[in-house]
């Protein structure tokens, strides 16, 4: 009898010794992928409010330069295939597509000054930056955060736990290659 | 023989993951930082702003700080050495972790003399507050012509006193030390409401495990809360017991962040 306790207690204790790491490295995984998915949805976040800013830009520059009808078609097809994208890659190439279409947008200003010199349009493209930039960071501490994830997940003692419980691997945050650089306006000349 | 060449294998692997990750991070951040000065709300590394505007900047900001918890910092510097300013910025702030923790209520105008741009960068919990497109006008309609003239403290006292201000109206409060320059804001920012239901299902389950369970899950909470906030005072930029300004008797900064909030632009 009191060796059968001193059995158990000495399991009990062995399975404690295993049990803590196990809990603590899983919930370390926890903690890290939701840090992954708390950036993703900045990311999605941000990438709205840009949608959001779209029409209304798009109307301010059409009551200036509604001939350049090519670049409007552009800009819609982008951006309803930005709403219509489901996975990071999807998304990440529509918004790429976007970006090019908008920097063109904002490229066009050059030749109608009296656009260029409206307040309204002067906010909304500063907005639009700002947006920009709010995304490039956001992207940023995506790729951050599931670096730090993928890292813990695939390093020695976690990878077991992340086997045993199947935390997937999560994708970086690729833009492409003419995504990189946010559309700048310069009102210096106005 | 193998599970040793296999080993040191693995280590090399996990030394070249580190090298990268570092390698990526410095590359980013070629130019070092500079620490904060005493002065707190104005850090001025160029010797550009006199004496008696940065005493009137630092009493607008301090005064902020004091009614509205807002950390409007200044950081005047030469140039940003290649990296775009609003890189910069963003290190600089988080950095130093300009405004309070959780708050995120910081701002910081960021002027590169040598390169002639500047930067607002506005903390997420100011963003309803400081509109990106207001800050720009403020900065273009009250700094510019100054900064173009070489006028850099006139320009640097207005667009600061006004955004202070812009700041300060949202709190409620007016500011003494200000110059009050009667500048229109945009919309104000929006309140956020609050979900009265989600607070009612959390103090019922709490009621909860108080009542049949005698409170043991809410102890392991506060135990998990009190070892995760003992873990994050250790490490990370920007806390309390960091490069804090020393004598200055302001206090260091909150360990806020930004999200990329704000404007910039040229002289």
């Amino acid at each position: 009898m009191k060796s059968a306790t001193k059995v158990i207690i000495s399991l009990l204790i062995i399975i404690g010794i295993i049990a803590i790491p196990v809990i603590g490295g899983y919930n370390t995984l926890v903690n890290l992928d939701q840090t992954v998915n708390s950036a993703e949805a900045n990311i999605e976040t941000q990438l709205q409010r840009r949608m959001d800013l779209i029409p209304n830009l798009v109307n301010t520059v059409k009551g200036y330069a509604s001939q350049e009808k090519e670049i409007f078609t552009n800009i819609a097809n982008a951006r309803s295939r930005l709403a219509g994208a489901t996975t990071l890659t999807e998304q990440a190439e529509a918004d790429g597509e976007l970006s090019n279409a908008l920097s063109r947008l904002l490229l066009i200003v050059e030749r109608y000054p009296d656009l260029k010199s409206n307040q309204n349009f002067k906010d909304l493209s500063i907005q639009l930056e700002g947006t920009e930039n709010r995304i490039a960071i956001a992207r940023q501490d995506y790729n951050t955060a599931v670096t730090a994830y993928n890292t813990k997940r695939r390093r020695f003692p976690s990878n077991i736990i992340a086997s045993i419980f199947s935390f997937p691997e999560r994708p970086l945050y690729k833009a492409n290659a003419g995504a990189q650089t946010a559309p700048t306006v310069d009102f210096s000349n106005s | 023989m193998i599970r040793r060449n296999f080993k040191s294998y693995k280590c090399l692997l996990s030394y070249l993951l580190l090298f990268l990750i570092l390698s990526k991070t410095l590359v980013y951040g070629a130019p070092t930082l500079p620490s904060p000065t005493n002065a707190k709300y104005i850090n001025d590394y160029t010797d550009t702003i006199d004496e008696q505007t940065a005493n009137r900047i630092i009493s607008i900001g301090y005064e902020l700080e004091i009614k509205t918890g807002a950390q409007a910092i200044i950081a005047v510097i030469n140039s940003t050495e290649g990296l775009p300013i609003e890189d910069y910025a963003l290190k600089l702030f988080r950095g130093w972790g300009i405004g309070q923790k959780g708050q995120d209520n910081g701002l910081l105008i960021l002027l590169a003399i040598k390169d002639q741009t500047w930067r607002v960068e506005v903390g997420r919990g100011l963003e309803g507050v400081v509109p990106d497109a207001l800050t720009n006008r403020i900065m273009t309609d009250l700094a510019r012509s100054s900064f173009i003239q070489g006028n850099y403290s006139e320009g640097l006292l207005a667009s600061y006193s006004t955004v202070c201000d812009t700041i300060a109206m949202e709190y409620g409060v007016t500011l003494d030390k200000s110059l009050n320059i009667s500048y229109a804001p945009t919309s104000p920012g929006t309140s956020n409401r609050q979900n009265i239901l989600g607070y009612w299902i959390v103090f019922i389950l709490i009621a909860m495990d108080l009542i049949l369970n005698r409170g043991r899950i809410l102890s392991t909470i506060m135990q998990i809360l009190f070892i995760n906030s003992f873990y994050n005072r250790q490490g990370g930029p920007g806390n309390r017991n960091g490069r804090g300004p020393g004598g200055g008797g302001f206090g260091g900064f909150g360990g806020g962040s930004s999200g990329g909030g704000g404007s910039s632009g040229s002289w």
